[in-house]
């Protein structure tokens, strides 16, 4: 029973993380229609953004963290305005192939910038003792990322339900058509959505290099999981992306916890968890293909 | 314009020929008997690229039935010859079946893998196949690196093949033979597409509904897609296997499906052609920079990386500027020169 709760907390914690990087990518695909999945590598670049701060110019950390998030602001704009807006409206193909290639350019850029080689923050903000609450301990690390990660879910929820910029992207998600005629500028709202979006996987990029350091070849993966996590909790709907990023995480310790052990001893040699939530992806797609909160759309010829 | 002039469309095999002309016959027939003559005067190391090439070549020809022609896009064409490359080795090392068996037990492996997860195309389309595709990359990528039997960071073992006593050892044997393999390949794929299955599956890509209501059952068409265009991929991962010499995970990584989506791109969709230009087109200039990376200045992996941010560029430039590819490119060249020195 200890064990379970272990797993669920740990599974909470990273299963927030994937919420928050899956919250960008519902943030733009609800704006312009695109999946992107170059999320993970946004994560990393943003990642490597606040650590050249921090690292090459030895600056203290939260004003790095700040210039980071300015960096991956102004990256965000950059490919929405030389990439993303002229393949409007183009076949779904095209758009799924450009954020791969982007992928590839970004990698390749990050590759020649930072090195293949692991890095890590020269100070941390949070502590790392581990709390011991019974036979359940918490890593306190983690569990103050767990709470900047809710604020800043807290804070991108209210602002897409309360603000002006917030509400004129809901009404783009909702009808572009109608909301253009309305007067909402679609352009500077599509513009909006991807440095938000940038901002948010730069910030997730801090948290996990603040977790587990950075490292160009393995941070990317976070991206595809969170891809996983907004699929489970359908792909339009913010609250949808919450729930299944917590779901994804959770499915992915209980995995570790309870298949691993099994793997192990049949020679497979464990680390289910690299995949378990591809695996709950597939089978959420075989299932219940528009996830929990998608919407479901009526297709006529 | 696709044709020269005073050429008639007089019946509806003639119209569906492949090649048209006395000097099209003649232009076929030397261009083959050139590449023939290649291993003659082709550096060993440039022999050594075309071989890759041509491997891909193959994958590719697949990925342009599935994606190209039935719309169902494919992310994880790479862990597809993951497949028949270890099924093949597997075949060959550890069963000692010869070469020629565990060729097409290859591609069936895959094609039959690439049922499984082409399975969800019953239900979605679109973005939701292409996740569940791009789902297969990383499962599969990850069966071949924890699975004990396929041998872990070494992987399998795959022996050069032999044909009646002949070993296939050097890079010049196995050029012949992928010659021969990805001209039957791309033949192959051009008669699919161009008979009831491949207009079958161009009636989905355009639209599915329609296509349904014409009395195409979609989700066997759909599944049968996916089988072909995995078949392809596990034929080129057992060559791939056969020429490295072993089946190791590393060369079936998500980067190499996004490549191959790439030339597909680059190449133009619509055409099996396309796929001939745009898998030439990327890997040349590729290894053009690897080659070239000792004379710029460059480390291998440098220029490697540089190649890949470049060609990465050139992909999305390719989507923003035409979408059509260079197939569409070399067709008004051709409509071009054929009308000079008039304008029309």
């Amino acid at each position: 029973m200890a064990q379970f709760i272990q797993l669920i907390i740990l599974g909470l914690l990273v299963g927030s993380l994937y919420a928050l990087i899956g919250i960008g990518l519902v943030l733009i695909y609800r704006s312009s229609g695109v999946l992107n999945f170059a999320q993970g590598y946004l994560v990393m670049i943003g990642a490597m953004f606040v650590w050249s701060f921090a690292g090459w110019l030895a600056m203290p950390i939260v004003p790095s963290i700040l210039l980071g998030l300015g960096g991956a602001w102004l990256l965000g704009m950059l490919i929405e305005r030389l990439a993303v807006r002229p393949l409007l409206g183009q076949p779904i193909l095209s758009t799924i192939v450009m954020t791969l290639a982007l992928s590839l350019v970004l990698m390749g850029i990050a590759t020649v910038s930072w090195g293949p080689l692991g890095l890590s923050y020269p100070s941390k903000i949070f502590p790392e003792e581990m709390w011991h609450l019974g036979a359940v301990w918490v890593p306190q690390l983690q569990f103050w990322t767990l709470v900047v990660t809710g604020a800043i879910l807290g804070g991108l929820l209210f602002y897409c339900a309360r603000s002006k910029s917030g509400l004129a992207m809901q009404a783009i998600a909702d009808d572009t058509q109608c909301s253009r005629t309305l007067g909402v500028k679609a352009t500077s709202v599509l513009s909006l959505s991807w440095a938000l979006s940038a901002i948010v996987a730069a910030m997730g990029g801090y948290l996990i290099g603040n977790m587990i350091g950075l490292e160009v070849l393995s941070m990317p993966m976070f991206g595809f999981k969170a891809i996983a996590a907004m699929i489970v909790g359908g792909m339009e709907s913010l609250t949808g992306v919450l729930c299944g990023g917590l779901l994804i995480g959770i499915a992915e310790y209980m995995a570790c916890g309870y298949l691993d052990p099994w793997l192990a001893a049949v020679g497979w040699g464990g680390g289910i968890r690299d995949v378990f939530p591809f695996v709950v992806l597939v089978m959420v797609l075989l299932v219940k293909p528009y996830g929990f909160f998608g919407w479901k759309r009526i297709e006529r010829v | 314009m696709s044709l020269p002039c005073g050429t008639y469309n007089r019946s509806y095999a003639r119209d569906m020929a492949i090649i048209r002309t006395r000097a099209q016959w003649g232009m076929a027939i030397a261009g083959i008997a050139l590449l023939c003559c290649f291993p003659r005067f082709i550096p060993l190391a440039w022999l050594n690229v075309l071989n890759f090439t041509m491997i891909t070549m193959i994958a590719v020809f697949g990925l342009s039935i599935l994606t190209g022609y039935t719309g169902q896009i494919n992310i994880g064409q790479s862990a597809f010859m993951g497949v028949g490359a270890y099924t093949s080795a597997v075949l060959a090392t550890n069963f000692g079946l010869p070469f020629w068996v565990a060729l097409p037990c290859a591609g069936i492996m895959a094609g039959v893998t690439g049922l499984i997860f082409g399975a969800p195309s019953l239900k979605v389309k679109g973005l939701y196949l292409a996740l569940a595709t791009l789902a297969a990359q990383f499962i599969l990528h990850w069966v071949f690196m924890h699975w004990p039997y396929l041998g872990g960071h070494e992987g399998v073992s795959a022996p050069y093949p032999s044909i009646a006593g002949i070993s296939l050892k050097t890079t010049g044997s196995y050029f012949y033979l992928l010659l021969g393999l990805t001209l039957l390949m791309g033949i192959f794929a051009k008669n699919i597409v161009r008979t009831r299955l491949g207009r079958a599956f161009i009636a989905i890509r355009d639209n599915d509904k329609a296509a349904e209501g014409m009395g195409i059952n979609v989700y066997n068409y759909k599944l049968l897609a996916f089988f072909i265009g995995c078949f392809y991929a596990g034929i080129a991962g057992s060559l791939l296997a056969h020429y490295t010499g072993f089946a190791n995970y590393d060369f079936y990584t998500l980067d190499d499906s996004v490549w191959m989506l790439g030339m597909l791109i680059v190449g133009g969709l619509g055409g099996i052609m396309g796929a001939v230009y745009g898998t030439l087109f990327i890997k040349l200039i590729e290894q053009a920079f690897l080659i070239n990376a000792p004379r710029m200045g460059l480390s291998t992996v440098q220029g490697a990386t540089l190649g890949t941010v470049l060609l990465g560029i050139v992909i999305v430039i390719f989507i923003i500027f035409e979408p059509r590819g260079l197939q569409h490119r070399w067709e008004l060249f051709k409509a071009s020169y054929r009308l000079w020195p008039f304008s029309y």
